[in-house]
């Protein structure tokens, strides 16, 4: 998924500025605000609210309460496909025909029945938009709406990650008659003759918790209660997100109690609230899988022993518990650990222990003594809690005492992407944040799209996860990602695993079920006051 | 003097076009990728999304015609459409321009009313303790990195103190006064909701005390200098000679002969601040030109950049008019031609 970020150091300013004037201890919560939430997030990032066009990790967060999607996952446990407006499914053995059938009652926010006419309209209108989603509509080859509860996706190859891709925000479910009114389209042509766009900026038409009440851009996002809402009714009336970009003022509103709960800390602010009276701090795995990529390419980087010595000479600890202060954990493969085929357990027998003899040793067979070569990364990003700044300099220190010198050369966001994928870059610290959350959104690293980058191909992982994609049964691909995650974890593949930050939230104790959830940054409905 | 005023309006018309032609080639050299910045990385490998995309916004035709077809919609007052959010610019700036409008004009009128003072009793009572507190605060106020002194003015008296009101333009959930100008204080005004433009206010004092502290220091440092250099003149001396009023003599005679500079020097700060000041904006969740720029700029948004930069310029001229006409009134001896 799309996600941009620049943050200022301003987080050890006001670090500074307020361990000089001190803590003016806890506040009263804002008296009224028993059945109305507040939230602060920074959500500069949201292009559009139309499902059909957003892919941004904000606009997910601003479509979840909206919309119902024909499943859902929740977290902590991503891997079990639950039903949201689907209440069954089936797959057929080759993985290409998906047979749903509807719940029974769900209505939009109108109260107009939710039908298989709506999911057909939605799908097809997201594929034929042709945004920056839209991909992942790709594999539809048709939608066919058996009877107003069946509705039947006809997929043009093999694909077994299409359920968990219903997840995806531009599958949200759309009342197919208002959108229609405004100018929808769902045929081919969409993307030039559907003009429905401009609707989404002060309307919803989905069947979802809430209703959009109001969302100005870089300033607010104010939901309302869907009391049609076929699931268990949201505890909150009216839930108020307000746009404040800088983290660590985030983090004063809330001591404030101006809001009830602050998004996506940074490390700093998630070490200054610890402790902090009347504030939870709840901690969930983010999205973000952070490795080195070495592009085998060039020296030292094309000796795949030299690749392999990297691999030790990092002090991974060091950077969970210096860098990110416990914020995270370490991977060692490109999945979020957890997924189908990287259970915990394999994640933590595939990670390199720091092994500075081992390391030098392997430099010697190398035969390289000293080496130097750029590194670049996108400067000023924060990945959820990491401070991606201070975690290149860590690297560079720790690989500069193996006689590898990394000259650091961080760019603006928007000039990285395209050198990124011209495969220029030498060195590169990079990150992969899935658009769904089924394993084969991981297989980037081998199937084309990144490895390529780096001058390399594995034809044996490649042929496990094409195989994993078109096999329906669970267990095979299980076994199949498995072995994907341990041909990554060679000591000749050209990434270094490094760390799943997580995601920081800061909450007022008298708020429960707050949860941070991977795709969708926080499942709002669930929340209420103890 | 109307004359005056359209011949430079018709100078403007130059300075745009060539403003138009600047940005766009000039963002066209840029090394960032524009198609994979707004599609991502996994889009970009459909060749037919992008093709789609190119053809969406005319990238698949030659610079110079892309250039032309602006300029063509530019003449019938279309701006073009955002790539971000589909929606014209102009809608965009409309939300934008009034926010950060707002925000400058409040600011400069603190700053101008604060510096004129501060300068005068500086350069009156040279060497006293005034003049020694006004050059520091005016040189802390030019010194001072803005987005530290944005960050620790809101510690200090929103979260320390608790005489501020959060960062935003209004309090959550309240709603924003159905847009005439785009100017919450204005549109609260004119629409009779008064529990809107007193939250509006105290919403806007902390970001524009922020800008102002800016601004205060060159208008103080002009103000004063100029007023040493013209209570030097003899014709202040006469004045005092002939018994007029200590008051008389530096407000009448010598402050408005000293305004010339500090007109000169407002107008173009004014012009600045009427740009965008990123951090204030970033800082107080201010969604200015500023920020739109910012954010436009980094999701190679050209239509909207473009647009930004029109604006700015436009914004230029006028207060550049402006100063002309203001400085006429401070010096009647300065006459068009």
């Amino acid at each position: 998924m799309r996600w941009t970020s620049r943050a200022w150091p301003v987080g050890v300013v006001v670090a500074v500025a307020l361990s000089v004037i001190g803590d003016p201890g806890p506040r009263a919560t804002g008296g009224a605000r028993t059945d109305v939430l507040v939230i602060a997030k920074d959500i500069s990032d949201i292009r559009s609210p139309d499902p059909a066009k957003a892919y941004e990790v904000s606009s997910a967060f601003l479509l979840y309460p909206l919309y119902s999607r024909l499943i859902r996952q929740e977290a902590p446990d991503y891997g079990k496909i639950r039903s949201d407006l689907a209440e069954s499914w089936t797959v057929s053995p080759d993985a290409k025909t998906y047979t749903f059938t509807l719940r029974k009652g769900a209505a939009f926010a109108g109260g107009k029945p939710v039908t298989s006419e709506d999911v057909r309209f939605s799908l097809l209108r997201m594929k034929y938009s042709k945004g920056p989603g839209g991909f992942l509509a790709d594999p539809i080859q048709s939608v066919e709406a058996v009877d107003p509860a069946t509705v039947r996706v006809t997929l043009s190859g093999p694909d077994a990650t299409f359920l968990a891709a219903l997840a995806a925000q531009g599958f949200s479910i759309l009342d197919s008659k208002t959108i229609r009114e405004q100018g929808g389209v769902d045929t081919v042509g969409a993307d030039t003759l559907d003009k429905a766009e401009s609707w989404f900026f002060a309307h919803s038409a989905g069947s979802g918790p809430y209703t959009l009440g109001r969302f100005t851009r870089e300033s607010e996002i104010v939901y309302q209660r869907n009391d049609q809402y076929f699931g268990p009714t949201p505890f909150f009336r009216q839930v108020i997100v307000r746009h404040v970009k800088d983290a660590s003022a985030r983090g004063l509103l809330l001591r404030r109690g101006d809001v009830d709960v602050a998004l996506d800390l940074g490390v700093d602010q998630a070490t200054g609230l610890r402790g902090a009276s009347r504030i939870d701090l709840v901690e969930g795995p983010s999205a973000f899988t952070v490795y080195i990529g070495l592009n085998t390419g060039v020296p030292p980087w094309n000796n795949p022993k030299v690749r392999a010595a990297a691999k030790y000479a990092i002090d991974y600890d060091g950077i969970v518990s210096a860098i990110m202060r416990g914020h995270g954990l370490r991977i060692g493969s490109i999945m979020m650990p957890g997924m189908l085929g990287f259970p915990g357990s394999l994640n933590t027998a595939l990670l390199y222990p720091h092994d500075a003899a081992k390391a030098s040793a392997l430099m010697k067979e190398a035969g390289v003594t000293r080496a130097s070569v750029a590194f670049t990364w996108p400067s000023g990003a924060y990945y959820a809690t990491l401070p991606v700044d201070r975690l290149a300099q860590k690297l560079r220190a720790d690989l500069s005492l193996i006689g590898i010198d990394l000259q650091l050369q961080p760019v603006q966001e928007s000039v990285f992407l395209p050198y990124f994928r011209a495969g220029k870059p030498q060195t590169i610290l990079a990150y992969w944040f899935p658009d769904f959350l089924d394993p084969d959104n991981w297989t980037i690293l081998v199937n084309g799209l990144i490895n390529r980058r780096f001058h390399w191909q594995s034809p044996e992982a490649l042929k496990v996860v094409t195989e994993a994609k078109a096999t329906a049964d669970a267990q095979r691909r299980e076994a199949l990602y498995e072995q994907y995650n341990r041909m990554l974890a060679a000591p000749d593949a050209p990434y270094i695993f490094l760390v799943q930050p997580a995601n920081v939230i800061a909450a007022r104790d008298d708020l429960a079920n707050v949860r941070y959830h991977s795709l969708y940054s926080l499942e709002i409905d669930a929340l209420r006051r103890k | 003097m109307g004359r005056y005023i359209f011949r430079r309006a018709l100078l403007a018309v130059p300075t745009l076009v060539g403003l138009t032609i600047v940005t766009f080639f000039v963002s066209h050299l840029l090394p960032a990728d524009m198609v994979l910045v707004n599609l991502g990385d996994q889009a970009v490998r459909s060749p037919e999304l992008v093709a789609a995309f190119k053809h969406r916004w005319g990238l698949d035709r030659p610079l110079l015609v892309q250039y032309l077809v602006y300029a063509g919609n530019l003449l019938r007052g279309n701006l073009g459409t955002s790539i971000a959010t589909h929606r014209p610019v102009l809608a965009e700036l409309a939300l934008s321009l009034p926010a950060t409008m707002e925000l400058a004009t409040a600011a400069m009128a603190g700053a101008v009313a604060a510096g004129v003072v501060l300068g005068v009793l500086a350069a009156v009572l040279r060497d006293s303790k005034v003049d020694v507190f006004a050059r520091g605060l005016s040189a802390v106020g030019v010194a001072i990195p803005t987005f530290w002194f944005a960050i620790l003015l809101l510690a200090l008296v929103y979260f320390q103190l608790g005489w501020a009101p959060p960062p935003g333009r209004l309090s959550a959930g309240l709603a924003p006064p159905e847009p005439i100008t785009g100017m919450y204080l204005v549109d609260s005004l004119l629409r009779g909701q008064v529990d809107v433009l007193v939250d509006a206010l105290r919403h806007i004092v902390l970001p524009a005390i922020v800008i102002a502290m800016v601004c205060l220091g060159y208008v103080t440092r002009i103000t004063r200098a100029s007023m040493i250099e013209t209570l030097a003149e003899d014709y202040v001396r006469t004045a005092s000679a002939k018994g007029l009023t200590a008051w008389a003599v530096i407000v009448r005679h010598a402050l408005r002969n000293s305004l010339i500079p500090v007109i000169t020097i407002g107008g173009t700060l004014y012009a600045q601040v009427m740009s965008g000041t990123v951090m204030a904006e970033t800082i107080y969740s201010w969604p200015g030109i500023g920020r739109y720029a910012f954010t436009s700029a980094g999701s190679m948004d050209f239509p909207a950049v473009m647009g930004v930069a029109l604006v700015v310029g436009a914004v230029y001229v006028a207060v550049d008019l402006c100063v002309d006409v203001l400085v006429v009134w401070a010096n009647p001896r300065v006459r068009y031609r």
